[in-house]
């Protein structure tokens, strides 16, 4: 009974993700609709079902949510076998280290996955939202072959290069697996798009996301999933070798490497939605287009303090809470939220 | 019927259910620092709902999904117009919930209390608000002709309202205390019986209010005829029925009662909208008079060549602001 519902949990979470996906990715990428009188009308669920957007932005969101939990379970257990000590804590070890060789397992084959799958989304964006990927990139001037950057500092709003180190070909390399290949840069897909959206929004509108957020949320994505790659690598070289208990340093490491994924997954969805403006539905409508008139700046500031405020206490009673019951007694009793049902059956 | 109406019955079926259900555990929230003495009772009195109230709030999300795919115009209007009082909701909610999650999770007594309290808020704040907003989309809202909600939070307060809006406080904590009457034993139970007396009489008060109210503020009696209809009718009369029957004590049948009333209310309420959504304040004293749009409703569905149309009055009036079906629906209603 508790297995069937831990599965229908997983289930459950699994159709969640997806169908909330499916709906990100019509804005990414609008597929199956026609407009009527400015709506837009679904026209073929099927074709909503396969837009090429979710089948790379679902597979990564997923092994993203893998690598999630097993970094937080090689946190939790790192912490406990540096805390347990003497021959009496020994059961308490063993328990430890077979999750955290699990997860250790789990979370390079999720970041692994992720990263695959990461790349494949990179090369998808290039075709479908090139400037993202121009933006993410900090690349101004488009180029063939293409460099990637390794370090950019732009003039945000003069749209040109201050200072920039860069890998020759690379971009070419990681966006069509040879090393030509035109990627279009920032200011060149902005005059295209002026040219083609002339007639609705004006030849001045512009088109260029919000720039060094979007340069930087894409490397703090993709630094963290190297740096849990290698994490995950070395723990499992360590395990192999049965050196991890010597390695106390690295166990400590691992307790803070807790917060990667929760970066990586903050990061990647600031550069999905903000690299995306400044529409909101891709290609069809802007975001000034989408704002309801009757709701005021004020209302959105006040909407978006309390809501700041309150998930901010809650993170604070969360980790608190997260912490006492990682340092429990992993076979004490359950609190009375699941007993003293006696009287109230 | 037209595939509009269609979901707008099943809108009003999801809703009606979820008052139904969500109703007996804002009921037990509230009720909450008052029947539980002591720590171990406040622990039963939330263990009583601890296995439904997150099943019962589904009901209110597929409610919310079904406007959205089923009634854009519909959901687009009524979340931006009221966006403060549903953020004030919501945030409500999120506490209830998470106060439920959390409460056990310290041993101490501090901890506790403060999440019991955080729990009485919740359940307060949105008993109270649902009635305020059936009773604001029921009199009417500054609607304009583009859908816009042009008022602020204030126009969703008068006196009106906020009497709708205890009327479901008092409904759904007599609700709760009925439902604890049968979901727990011993000086619990007792209490719990003992507050269903209590809250009757007051309940039917301010039912009673609300529906004088209802005739001079709304035009829901008009639309529904001199014959309100077996619903509303049905749910009065399953109120008084749950009166006399927790002074029989049989609290069963009495919470059968009560949920009828709930499940009637709600069917009244959205057939005396129907086929509005919602009522824009700004036209209803220009239109013609009841007994018309009576009229329009039957026989003007069909133009001269047979087309289809929307009654008439909708047409004519200046600064239409009468949310209704959708345009899709429109167009191919005319075409
Ligand atoms: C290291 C290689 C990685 C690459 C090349 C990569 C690539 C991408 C790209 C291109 C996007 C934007 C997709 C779009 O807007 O269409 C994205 C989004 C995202 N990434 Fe990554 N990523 C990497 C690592 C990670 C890791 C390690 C995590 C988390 C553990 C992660 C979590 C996310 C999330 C949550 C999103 C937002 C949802 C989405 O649009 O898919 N990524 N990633």
């Amino acid at each position: 009974m508790h297995l069937f519902a831990i599965w229908m949990v997983v289930i459950g979470s699994w159709l969640s993700a997806l169908w909330i996906l499916i709906a990100n990715s019509f804005m990414q990428e609008p597929v199956a609709y026609t407009l009527n009188g400015g709506r837009a009308e679904m026209t073929n669920f099927g074709d909503l079902l396969t837009n090429p957007h979710v089948w790379v932005q679902f597979p990564h969101v997923l092994t993203a949510a893998v690598t999630t939990g097993a970094f937080f379970v090689l946190g939790i257990s790192a912490y406990r076998l540096l805390k347990s000590r003497g021959d009496r804590e020994q059961p308490l070890r063993d328990l430890f280290m077979r999750s955290f060789r699990w997860a250790a397992v789990y979370g390079a084959i999720g970041v692994f996955l992720v990263i695959m799958v990461g790349h494949q989304q990179a090369q998808h964006m290039v075709q479908a939202q090139p400037m993202k990927m121009a933006a993410a990139e900090g690349l101004f001037e488009s180029e063939d072959p293409a460099s990637m950057s390794l370090l950019t500092i732009g003039d945000e709003p003069g749209r040109r290069d201050v200072f920039s180190i860069r890998i020759p070909g690379l971009l070419s390399f990681l966006a069509y697996n040879r090393f030509e290949g035109r990627i279009e840069g920032i200011n060149d897909l902005n005059a295209a798009y002026q040219a083609q959206f002339a007639d609705q929004y004006g030849p001045d509108a512009d088109y260029v996301p919000p720039l060094a957020l979007n340069y930087w949320s894409f490397r703090a994505m993709v630094g963290a999933g190297f740096l849990m790659l290698a994490l995950a690598l070395y723990a499992l070289y360590l395990l192999y070798k049965r050196r991890l208990m010597t390695k106390r340093r690295f166990l400590r490491l691992m307790v803070w490497a807790i917060a990667l994924p929760y970066i990586a997954n903050s990061t990647g969805w600031l550069l999905t939605e903000l690299g995306r403006q400044p529409w909101i539905v891709f290609g069809l409508q802007r975001i000034e287009e989408a704002v309801s008139p009757n709701v005021t700046t004020g209302m959105l500031l006040a909407s978006l303090v309390l809501f700041t405020t309150i998930y901010g206490i809650l993170i604070a009673v969360d980790v608190y809470l997260l912490r006492k019951y990682a340092m429990a007694d992993p076979h004490a009793k359950e609190d009375d939220a699941a007993l003293t049902l006696e009287s109230a059956f | 019927m037209d595939l509009a109406s269609v979901w707008f019955v099943l809108i009003a079926v999801l809703f009606a259910v979820f008052f139904l259900l969500e109703g007996f555990d804002y009921g037990v929230g509230i009720l909450l620092p008052f029947l539980g003495k002591d720590d171990r009772e406040r622990r039963v009195l939330i263990n009583a709902i601890g296995p439904f109230w997150d099943g019962n709030e589904v009901w209110l999300i597929t409610a919310g999904g079904a406007m959205f795919a089923a009634f854009p115009n519909w959901y687009a209007t009524m979340f931006s117009g009221f966006y403060l009082a549903l953020l004030i909701m919501l945030l409500a909610l999120i506490v209830r919930g998470v106060g439920f999650e959390f409460r056990s999770k310290v041993a101490s007594a501090r901890w506790r209390q403060t999440w019991d309290w955080l729990i009485f808020t919740g359940s307060l704040v949105p008993a109270l608000l649902w009635g305020v907003a059936v009773a604001n989309i029921a009199r009417g809202v500054p609607i304009d002709e583009s859908m816009t909600f042009t008022g602020d939070f204030f126009d969703l307060i008068s006196v009106y309202t906020l009497v709708g809006g205890l009327v479901t406080l008092s409904v759904f904590l007599l609700h709760g205390a009925l439902y604890l009457s049968l979901k727990t034993k011993g000086a619990v139970m007792e209490r719990a019986q003992k507050a269903a007396m209590r809250l009757w009489l007051p309940t039917v008060v301010i039912v009673v209010l609300f529906v004088v109210l209802t005739y001079f503020e709304t035009d829901i009696f008009a639309q529904l005829g001199v014959n309100p209809g077996v619903d509303a009718l049905g749910a009065g009369l399953a109120l008084v029925a749950a009166g006399w029957l927790i002074r029989e004590g049989r609290f069963g049948w009495a919470f059968a009662m009560n949920a009828l009333t709930i499940l009637l209310t709600v069917s009244t309420v959205f057939r005396g909208l129907h086929p509005r959504v919602m009522v824009s304040s700004l036209n209803p004293r220009m239109e013609p008079d009841h007994h018309q749009r009576l009229f329009d409703r039957h026989h003007a569905r069909r133009d001269a060549r047979g087309r289809a149309h929307l009654p008439a009055y909708r047409d004519h009036l200046p600064g239409m602001g009468l949310l209704d079906l959708p345009q899709a629906d429109r167009a191919r209603r005319t075409a």
